[in-house]
């Protein structure tokens, strides 16, 4: 029924695969294709991808609100097409309607053998990271799955009357998982025992208990974005070669390309996919002293490439010097091309280059990392800069208030609560179904604001809280500044002397004297004026 | 492999930024009260407002992270290009150096209204000026954000939160608390009325006279002559009278709100419900009528939206319990306005102690029964207060003689049940006798005030 309509996409689809077929020699069996018709959704499942990991990983309220907002605003990027790398490939594309022009054949016709090299490269390598991603994938949709029949049974037998269960739940996986993921790992579970009494207590323990597998397998998860994005960019330029040879390209490439052709990272992993070429051919004539055909090369650069379990391995095939030089060069001439080809001329190339030199730097920081620290799996990219840290704790009449550092700017104030909760810090004096009352100080940096964070429980009244969120806690922020007269308290002496006497900082660890100064100002406003 | 299609539709593939946690906003009578104290107090709220910079900051981050995603990997136009640009620097200047600068003064508590953020707009722009590195005009409609911190945060009976603006606090809250009453109680007793065409049949009494003209039970048939109508509406202009003396401040329960907090918000709940119930009414006049009269030295009569934001931004509890003049100021003010026969008048008094201003001269004639009470007894009360309850009296007294209009009376006593064997209540009552009961409320049941209200005086008056 849907045949004719969908015509022109399948028609395409086939060519792409013969295409590949062509260029390789096998194509890939084990993928997917979602092809968007609303490009929004398929910009949500992009960022989702870019921000949580899987397509199917819950993000936080505020996370949501944020992301949504930006889309309103149009600052979201289009017509980028989404692979995720796990085993079936899944592919996320978008097209503009049924019926397609010859240029948007020719789009899609590119992306699709793009995406295919993506697939193909998963099916044959013998790095890890296509089988973590959907081990991490299955588990983002148990997640999801046990979130939604919790929470919808939870609302339907209570006759809707704990609606907020649904952006709890939500925020309890979402804010679980990114500090599980950092190797915070103390949250509080209820005990097994409690799984009977109530659902929460059920779901609770389920969840964390899925949590801490899903951190397990992502830390394990080989680095291979390199190799992936140079195998892919290669495919595609053998592609478009072959297309120009038939010559069914336009002298100008259709503009929906950008997303591939502009971005620095296929610019840089395409030049050292070229380099190892080079250096395996270089080494075969050395050796057998006799040249070999290009497609030869062309298979032993390929085993090459699945041969590799990570990026590290990757690029030790190259001395570092060579590498810093090569990255730089390549960074040089992206500048004056990019620009040229893929912005208009009235735009100010500093404004624009400063965007790329942006996105550049991050590749920078990254080979370097991977190179200079031989780094192998994402745990160690993620231990090497932690997302959420801990700096002790300091008391306050014997009552302890822990320190943490953040370096993630998608927590919000609520989801903090959250963990607030869970850390399970007292464990032994819980009186809610939400047990863990500490009072915790967070740094945060949020672009030019490094911000401090009190959280205290304020008093708990006789009243059993009814929410989660509905909890008698202080929330306090301070701006983190150099500036000496910044937070003048207006405490008289008398009064300060005893107070400091009552707060004991020596469990703190390492601290920047701002960082101190925000905490005693913090422990001054927060615990005794509210 | 086989290759398959499927066809999926929006329902199935749900957008991933879905927001789970869409639901209705429950507002309870405490949250109500935390909001009011908050809107009066703009000292107040700090910790909500250094949340909103956070928040702000986050979300400007966000658009940040997506922008510089969007130059490099989306085709642009020229003219998108450009705004895109702009809009990066802009939040870009917003993130590093506003936002920053923002949250300190909030710390320091020199941003608290909405005139402060302008100022503090204008003066970044005036500095900006001489510098001029962004587009001033991009930048101060960006900045208008700001003002989202001086928002009230208000937390639902659940815990979540939403922020509203300062200037729509009084329409949220008596909106909620208005319709919250309306489901509690309706006007009109809907099951005793069915309307129809010619006329709203009042069903118990054509029962009744149907019952009566075939002398069986149940009636056999309803005569055209047995259905009875109900009569022309009459009109209720109901006074709420608001004790504000000083022992209002006291504390309800642990955890803040005052007597005066619930008073205020229990008139602000009766406002709205006679707002919202005439609205409903598809009448060419209003059906009730609330205006809303303080107990103060100079009682005054509150019977518009200003002067009721007025009343709730800027009422004290303070000073002596003026209710005398504040009775004969609602009465003056009955007798003026609304000159109609029709309309009944209703005077409800919510006070927490007695009267002990008296006012003089007084042209009412006092009882002789009620003055040989108070000298029968051995008493601590105060000569003035005595003198008060006299006046009273004699005023009450002399408005249910009135042949001219119909007048009614309900007395609310704050206070608890142990009230009834303390000499407060007792001349209250004799005070009250043959005209009305006083009413005893419960300070920590003041979310039920303005039920109780609607029940024990308009509904049943």
């Amino acid at each position: 029924m849907h045949k004719d309509e969908l015509a022109d996409i399948i028609n395409v689809y086939l060519k792409a695969r013969k295409d590949f077929l062509e260029l390789v020699g096998e194509t890939p069996e084990n993928y997917r294709i979602l092809i968007f018709l609303n490009p929004d959704l398929h910009i949500s499942v992009n960022r989702v991808i870019e921000s949580a990991g899987t397509p199917q990983a819950i993000l936080t309220a505020e996370e949501v609100v944020h992301l949504q907002s930006a889309r309103n605003n149009e600052y979201m990027p289009l017509g980028k097409e989404t692979v995720f790398n796990s085993i079936p490939t899944l592919i996320y594309l978008s097209t503009p309607r049924y019926e397609l022009t010859e240029e948007e054949k020719l789009t899609l016709r590119i992306m699709l053998v793009h995406a295919f090299a993506h697939a193909y490269m998963n099916e044959k390598t013998e790095s890890n990271n296509p089988r973590q991603l959907s081990r991490i994938y299955q588990l983002d949709v148990i997640l999801k799955e046990l979130f939604q029949n919790n929470a919808y049974k939870i609302n339907e037998e209570t006759n809707k009357q704990l609606m907020w269960t649904w952006q709890y739940y939500q925020d309890l996986i979402s804010v679980i998982r990114l500090f599980v993921e950092a190797g915070v790992q103390d949250f509080y579970s209820p005990p097994e025992e409690a799984r009977k009494y109530t659902l929460f207590n059920n779901f609770s323990i389920e969840v964390i208990k899925v949590l801490k597998e899903r951190a397990k397998e992502s830390r394990k998860k080989h680095l291979h974005d390199l190799i992936d994005e140079g195998f892919a960019f290669y495919i595609q330029r053998m592609h478009l070669d072959y297309l120009n040879k038939n010559k069914q390209v336009p002298k100008n490439l259709p503009k929906e390309l950008k997303p591939f052709m502009a971005p620095p990272v296929g610019k840089i992993s395409l030049f050292l996919v070229d380099k190892l070429k080079l250096a395996i051919s270089e080494q075969i004539e050395k050796e057998k002293k006799e040249s070999l055909s290009s497609e030869e090369i062309e298979k032993r650069l390929f085993d090459k490439l699945f041969s590799f379990r990570t990026d590290l391995e990757f690029l030790e095939t190259f001395d570092w010097q060579e590498l810093k030089n090569w990255v730089s060069e390549q960074k040089r001439a992206h500048s004056e091309k990019v620009l040229k080809d893929w912005h208009v001329t009235t735009t100010n190339f500093t404004d624009i280059w400063s965007v790329y030199a942006y996105g550049w730097t991050q590749l920078e920081n990254y080979i370097k990392k991977i190179y200079r620290k031989k780094y192998s799996t994402f745990g160690q990219l993620m231990d090497d800069n932690p997302k959420i840290e801990f700096k002790g704790y300091l008391t306050v009449d014997e009552k302890k208030v822990y320190v943490f550092e953040i370096n993630n700017e998608g927590v919000g104030l609520d989801q903090l609560v959250i963990l607030h909760n869970h850390m399970a810090l007292y464990r032994e004096d819980f009186a809610t179904i939400l047990p863990a009352f500490a009072d915790i100080i967070a740094f945060k940096k949020i672009r030019g604001m490094h911000v401090a964070t009190l959280f205290a429980v304020h008093k708990i009244s006789r009243k059993q809280p009814i929410s989660p969120y509905n909890l008698p806690i202080v929330t306090r922020a301070v701006q983190v500044t150099k500036r000496k007269d910044a937070y003048k308290t207006e405490l008289d002496e008398e009064k300060e002397k005893m107070e400091v006497e009552r707060v004991d900082y020596t469990h703190l660890k390492k601290l920047s004297q701002p960082q101190r100064n925000a905490i005693s100002y913090l422990i001054k406003e927060g615990m005794y004026y509210v | 492999m086989p290759h398959r299609i499927f066809l999926l539709t929006e329902s199935e593939f749900r957008d991933p930024l879905q927001n789970y946690g869409d639901a209705e906003f429950i507002l309870d009578f405490e949250g109500a009260a935390e909001l009011l104290k908050l809107w009066r107090n703009p000292h107040l709220g700090r910790s909500s407002r250094e949340g909103a910079v956070l928040s702000l900051g986050a979300k400007n981050a966000v658009a940040i992270q997506n922008i510089l995603q969007k130059i490099m990997t989306t085709y642009l136009t020229e003219a998108e290009e450009e705004r895109l640009i702009n809009e990066l620097k802009i939040l870009q200047f917003i993130g590093d150096r506003v936002l920053p600068d923002v949250l300190e003064r909030v710390n320091k508590n020199e941003l608290q209204t909405v005139d402060d953020i302008i100022r503090y707009i204008q003066n970044l722009l005036r500095e900006l000026k001489y510098e001029g590195t962004v587009d001033l005009n991009l930048l101060a409609d960006k900045l208008n954000s700001l003002k989202d911190i001086v928002d009230l945060e208000i937390t639902d009976a659940y815990g979540r939160k939403k922020r509203i603006k300062r200037e729509e606090v009084m329409d949220v809250l008596g909106n909620i608390l208005g319709h919250y009453l309306l489901k509690q109680i309706n006007v009109l007793p809907i099951d005793e009325v069915q309307k129809r065409p010619r006329g709203t049949i009042r069903l118990r009494e054509t029962y009744k006279s149907a019952v009566l003209s075939s002398q069986s039970i149940p009636p056999t048939r309803v005569k055209q002559e047995d259905i009875i109508r109900v009569k022309k509406d009459r009109r209720s202009l109901v006074y709420f009278l608001v004790d504000l003396s000083q022992s209002m401040q006291k504390e309800v329960f642990e955890g803040g709100m005052t007597r005066l907090d619930g008073a205020l918000l229990t008139a602000l709940s009766l406002y709205y419900y006679f707002k919202t119930a005439n609205r409903r009414k598809r009448k060419r006049y209003d059906m009730f009528q609330l205006a809303v009269v303080p107990i103060v030295r100079n009682p005054f009569v509150v019977d518009d939206d200003t002067k009721m934001e007025d009343l709730l931004l800027n009422a004290k509890a303070k000073g002596k319990t003026h209710t005398v003049s504040s009775v004969l100021k609602a009465i003056e003010h009955a007798k003026a306005q609304y000159k109609h026969k029709n309309i009944d008048v209703q005077l409800t008094i919510v006070t927490d102690g007695m009267p002990n201003i008296p006012v003089y001269p007084f042209n009412y004639k006092i009882s002789s029964s009620l003055k040989n009470y108070f000298n029968s007894i051995d008493t601590k009360t105060s000569p003035e207060t005595i003198e008060c309850l006299l006046q009273l009296n004699a005023i009450f007294k002399h408005l249910k003689s009135d042949p001219n209009r119909n007048w009614n009376i309900s007395y609310f006593l704050m206070g608890t049940e142990a009230l009834r064997k303390k000499e407060i209540y007792s001349h209250t009552y004799q005070m009250l006798k043959g005209i009305t009961k006083p009413i005893l409320v419960d300070p920590a049941q003041i979310n039920k005030l303005g039920e109780q209200v609607l029940r024990e005086s308009i509904y049943h008056a």
